[in-house]
């Protein structure tokens, strides 16, 4: 290392924050960044061949680790093409620093080659963005962004540097310990006052559910969620990002309730008498109609983001705190209460609304998801794409761990599972990982299947082909008089594609052959595209139709 | 119901557009906007009025809260407050019309023009308005109501 520039500042920073791969693409204004990397050997670049995979691999990286997920782009068009990854993590809460390179300080406003105003593009969709006049001010920047992007509701922090910052000249290197964020909140625990009110309605309630959203896993509740269900005999459905918080295999456990949640979770948010949310934001998704949402509940809301109470849903008791620390409270009174009767009313809609699948002699997807959660006894990191086959394996492949089910909830970008497979393996070098994906979703971002192959990485590719853009396809059969105009899809020899790309494949036409083709997959070093010809018109139920209420939830066809 | 929203921010580069991003984001429509420096150094005050449900309003102050810079945001409650309002007004001159005019401070005048200076709060500038109209009243330019907590 001959002089210190603002790009070993940025990488200096990385490594002080403990970073060890980042997700990021080259191009003209961050070459120094480029260039001082050499100096860096303990950090890792994963180059992708699309900017939106970087966004999304960093994205994957974080929700599987827990940590900070870092990405790089240049300016302009670079920077745009983050721009989908980003929002994405805005929307599902995910700690991600997104590094843009910029043009030269005194170009910004001349329309410059690859110049855009990558700021006010962010601002909706970060937690805060920054723009670096000085190397001298990026330690600051630095600690700063990932101080935000990691604590209280978690989220995307972006910084713009010029390319002349990069190449800027400092002095030293002196990472600030100080975080100077008077306006930067964040709660803890609640009073005594509010936890005797929790208390008190769990005390007088006869039919309380729980819904966990995302929250429960950021705040590391798990232990106390599962301690408050059982003390108090409490039943419990999820979010799709509440998925795994709390045991799926466990007897209160209800699955997943909303729009194609299990009709049973549905009908028991639909007739409690109390709905703990906690860490959810009561997404329209999971509600349905607000006119008749949980109408005879009394509403407790649990969540670190005061913005977040009231902002769909009125509460009947708001709780603003960190739910780790808000459930520690609670159970240091909370008395033990049995709820036979309800419990056992809603295990009455188990049996009669069980979750029921398309009679066919075609693979269905969940035929597959079934066979590949026995064989993988549940225990995969399970990645998915955006559409039909999400909502199947969030119904059929049951998790009793958290931070194993990535899959983007609030934006539902299709083309998000290849990239965050990619980072979910950075994340847990040693465990299984399969990528659920559909013809349509797989097709969105193909062009990362040579990052994994330039890594030499291993991830099991499950690609659902049924030749439409199936959840769309749905929406048309159910409320558009099947007019599928848009929807079908065609697909690349996927055999061909894997061997283009060195990658194994496998087929899978009938369901006797579902199980072989699984294991021989396991069994196959590195990556395998497992292609699943799949019934073309098969719909998800549960639905609650758009518009309508969790009563009004649909069982199938 | 017209609200006025106070806050308190970092002065740094770009929280005005936060701001005002964030209620173009919620569709909120901005009746008033000011803002200035504070005695607290590196700080800056912000007076927002908007006109919108109570419900709304309160939501849009917890948004505003979320921001990084913002270090209070608070509703300013009209009898709990002194809100004032600055005006220019530009009329042809007609003798003795300033007297017709109470409380307002000759700021130019030429031949033919005159320009005056109004403080007041936003309802005795909209009566100094209605006042002014009848004496030769060309423009007019509102500083939006800046507040402060009693």
């Amino acid at each position: 290392m001959t002089t210190l520039t603002g790009a070993h500042i940025v990488l200096e920073s990385l490594l002080a924050e403990g970073t060890s791969v980042m997700f990021g693409y080259p191009g003209g204004t961050v070459i120094p960044f480029f260039d001082a990397f050499s100096d860096y050997k303990t950090l890792h670049h994963v180059l992708v061949r699309h900017e939106q995979g970087a966004a999304f691999a960093a994205d994957g990286y974080a929700r599987a680790s827990g940590k900070v997920g870092v990405c790089l782009a240049t300016s302009g068009p670079g920077a745009t093409n983050l721009v989908t990854g980003i929002a994405d993590a805005y929307m599902d809460s995910i700690p991600m620093v997104a590094i843009t390179g910029q043009v030269r300080g005194d170009m910004i406003g001349s329309d410059a080659f690859q110049e855009v105003d990558i700021l006010g593009i962010t601002l909706p969709i970060t937690k805060h963005n920054y723009f670096v006049e000085d190397a001298r001010d990026i330690p600051q920047v630095m600690k700063e962004a990932f101080y935000i992007a990691k604590n209280g509701r978690p989220g995307p922090v972006h910084i713009d540097i010029p390319t002349n910052v990069f190449k800027q000249q400092v002095d030293s290197f002196n990472y600030s310990e100080k975080i100077n964020l008077p306006g930067f909140k964040i709660p803890a625990g609640t009073d005594d006052k509010t936890v005797t009110e929790v208390v008190n309605l769990i005390k007088n309630s006869q039919k309380p559910v729980i819904i966990c959203g995302h929250g429960a896993i950021i705040s590391r509740a798990e232990k106390e969620l599962r301690e408050l269900a059982v003390r108090s005999h409490i039943p419990v459905v999820h979010t799709i990002l509440g998925k795994g918080a709390f045991p799926e295999s466990h007897e209160l456990s209800y699955g997943m309730l909303g729009m194609h949640g299990m009709a049973y979770a549905n009908f028991a948010v639909h007739n409690a008498d109390l709905v703990i949310g906690i860490g959810t934001r009561f997404d329209d998704r999971i509600t349905g109609s607000l006119d008749t949402f949980a109408k005879n509940a009394k509403i407790i809301h649990i969540d670190i983001d005061p913005a977040e109470i009231g902002k769909n849903v009125k509460p009947y008791l708001p709780v603003v705190g960190n739910i780790k620390d808000v459930l520690k409270q609670i159970l240091e009174v909370l008395p033990e209460k049995k709820h036979h009767d309800w419990v056992g009313e809603i295990e009455g809609w188990t049996r009669t609304y069980p979750l029921s699948t398309k009679d066919t002699h075609r693979i269905t997807v969940p035929k597959m998801l079934t066979e590949l959660h026995k064989i993988t006894e549940g225990k995969s990191i399970i990645v998915t794409d955006v559409g039909q086959h999400q909502m199947w394996t969030a119904q059929y492949y049951p998790q009793d761990e958290s931070n194993k089910f990535l899959t983007s909830g609030g934006l539902g970008s299709m083309g998000f599972g290849l990239p965050a497979a990619i980072g979910a393996r950075f994340a847990r070098p040693n465990e299984e990982i399969w990528l659920i994906n559909g013809d349509g979703g797989i097709q969105m971002n193909i062009q990362e299947l040579m990052t994994i192959v330039q890594e030499g990485l291993e991830i099991k590719i499950a690609i659902m082909n049924n030749g439409f853009l199936g959840m769309v396809r749905q929406w048309q059969e159910l409320f558009y008089d099947k007019n599928y105009e848009g929807t079908p899809i065609t697909s690349p020899d996927f055999s061909l594609i894997a061997q283009a790309y060195g990658l194994n494949h496998l087929r899978c036409e009938k369901p006797s052959d579902i199980a072989s083709t699984i294991k021989a997959a396991r069994d196959m070093k590195g990556t395998v595209i497992c292609e699943f010809l799949v019934e073309p018109e098969d719909n998800v139920f549960p639905m609650v139709a758009p518009g309508k209420g969790l009563k009004d939830t649909l069982i199938g066809k | 119901m017209r609200s006025t929203i106070l806050l308190l921010s970092e002065d740094k580069p770009g929280v005005l557009n936060r701001v005002t991003s964030l209620l173009r984001r919620k569709r909120f429509n901005i009746v008033g906007i000011t803002a200035g420096p504070t005695l607290e150094p590196n700080m800056s005050r912000f007076a927002i009025t908007i006109d919108d449900t109570e419900e709304r309003t309160a939501k849009i102050i917890k948004q505003i809260d979320r921001l990084i810079e913002v270090v209070e945001v608070v509703e300013i409650a009209r009898d709990k407050s002194i809100m004032s309002e600055m005006l220019l007004a530009k009329f042809r001159s007609k003798e003795g019309m300033l007297d017709k005019l109470p409380r307002c401070k000759e700021l130019y005048k030429a031949n033919d023009e005159i320009i005056v200076g109004f403080i007041g709060t936003p309802d005795e500038v909209d009566l100094f308005i209605e006042k002014s109209k009848p004496l030769g009243l060309i423009e007019i330019s509102r500083s939006g109501i800046t507040t402060l907590p009693l």
